[in-house]
C-alpha cells in the first residue's frame, strides 16, 4: 500500500479534559476523499470516491483483503470512519464532528495517507 | 369651506403621492415571478420553483441581494439549452470504467448532489489537481454530454456549509463561476442527464 497526498482542512478535538488534539479532515467539493483509521493503531487511510465508484472495486471488498500497514491488524474488523473516530497515542477513543463549511484552499494542507486504492 | 376642503385633502394628496411613489418602485424591481423563477419564502429560505422555457434572464436588484439569504438571490439566470458538453478530469486508470458504466452523481460538493464538470479543459485539470495535490499522473479528461434543463446561474460565497441546497426545485443544473479558475464555470448536473461521450485525453 502507497501513500497519497490528500487535500484537508485541519481541526481540533477535545478527549476528557485533553483540548487541541489535531484532527484532518476532508469536504467535498467536485471531488471528495474519504479518510478512514485503524482503531487498533491509528493509521488513517483515504479512498477517493472516484477510485470506489469507477475502479471497479467497491470499498467493502478492498478492505476485506487489506492488513493495516501499522499494526497488521484485518481492516475489515478495525477500520473506522476518520475524524469521526480516531485513536489517541494511548489507546483513547476519541470522536472529531468536521464542519461541513467549504474553506478556502489556501488554508488547505496536503497529508500523506495510506491508500486504500493504491 | 374651500380652505377646509384643501385642509382635508392636501394629507390626503401626500399620502397618495408617497404611496405611488413607493408603488412605482415596487414595480421597478425584478418580477422573477414572471421570469423563469416563481419565488417564495418559507420558514426563512428562499425557494425558486423553476419552470423551464427557452431563455429567460431576471437581474436580481441590489436590495435583494443585500439580504441575508444573499448568494441564492443571485440564482438569477435560467435557460434551457438542448445540448450541453462539460469536462471531467479523472485518474487515467478509471476513465475506461467511466466511458464503460457513465458517470456517477457525487454526493454533495459545493454544488450540491449531482455530477460535476467544468466547462473547459483547463478548468477541469485545475479542479482535479486542487483535489489531488500529490498525483504527478496527467488526468484523464472525459467529455461529458448532457441537458441543462432549467440552468440557474449562482455565486456561492468562498465559505459557506456544504449540504442540500433551497433553490433548487425543478433546476436540472446549476452553474457557479470556478473559484480556481477564473473565466471558466463548473456546472453541477442533478437531472440525471449526464453521458460520457468521450476521452478528450
Amino acid at each position: 500500500m502507497n501513500q497519497t497526498s490528500v487535500k484537508c482542512f485541519k481541526g481540533y478535538a477535545q478527549v476528557g479534559m485533553r483540548y487541541n488534539i489535531e484532527v484532518f479532515y476532508t469536504v467535498p467539493d467536485f471531488y471528495h476523499t474519504k479518510l478512514f483509521t485503524c482503531l487498533k493503531c491509528g493509521a488513517i487511510f483515504c479512498a477517493d470516491q472516484e477510485d470506489i465508484d469507477y475502479s471497479g472495486k467497491p470499498l467493502d471488498v478492498v478492505v476485506g483483503k487489506t492488513i493495516c500497514p501499522g499494526c497488521s491488524s484485518e481492516l475489515s474488523e478495525s477500520m473506522a470512519p476518520y475524524p469521526q473516530l480516531f485513536r489517541l497515542e494511548d489507546g483513547t477513543i476519541g470522536h472529531f464532528e468536521p464542519t461541513r463549511q467549504i474553506l478556502d484552499d489556501k488554508v488547505s494542507l496536503a497529508i500523506e495517507f495510506w491508500d486504500l486504492y493504491s | 369651506m374651500f380652505k377646509r376642503l384643501k385642509t382635508l385633502l392636501l394629507p390626503v394628496a401626500i399620502l397618495a403621492a408617497v404611496f405611488g411613489g413607493v408603488s412605482a418602485n415596487a414595480t421597478t424591481l425584478p418580477d422573477l415571478s414572471a421570469g423563469c423563477l416563481a419565488e417564495t419564502r418559507v420558514g426563512g429560505y428562499q425557494l425558486f420553483d423553476a419552470t423551464p422555457r427557452q431563455v429567460q434572464t431576471a437581474q436580481a436588484s441590489e436590495s435583494q441581494q443585500a439580504t441575508a439569504f444573499s448568494w441564492y438571490d443571485t440564482a438569477s439566470e435560467c435557460s434551457v439549452a438542448a445540448k450541453n458538453a462539460g469536462y471531467h478530469a479523472t485518474k487515467p486508470q478509471n476513465a475506461p470504467y467511466i466511458m464503460e458504466q457513465g458517470v456517477r452523481s457525487s454526493a454533495g460538493g459545493r454544488l450540491g448532489e449531482g455530477v460535476y464538470v467544468s466547462d473547459t479543459v483547463e478548468g477541469a485539470i485545475a479542479e482535479y489537481n486542487a483535489h489531488n495535490p500529490g498525483l504527478r499522473l496527467k488526468p484523464a479528461i472525459i467529455e461529458v454530454e448532457y441537458t441543462p434543463g432549467v440552468n440557474l446561474k449562482v455565486t456561492p460565497p468562498s465559505q459557506y456549509y456544504e449540504g442540500p441546497l433551497p433553490f433548487t426545485q425543478g433546476a436540472g443544473s446549476l452553474t457557479a463561476p470556478s473559484v480556481r479558475v477564473g473565466g471558466t464555470v463548473n456546472t453541477v448536473i442533478r437531472n440525471g442527464t449526464a453521458v460520457p461521450v468521450r476521452r478528450v485525453q
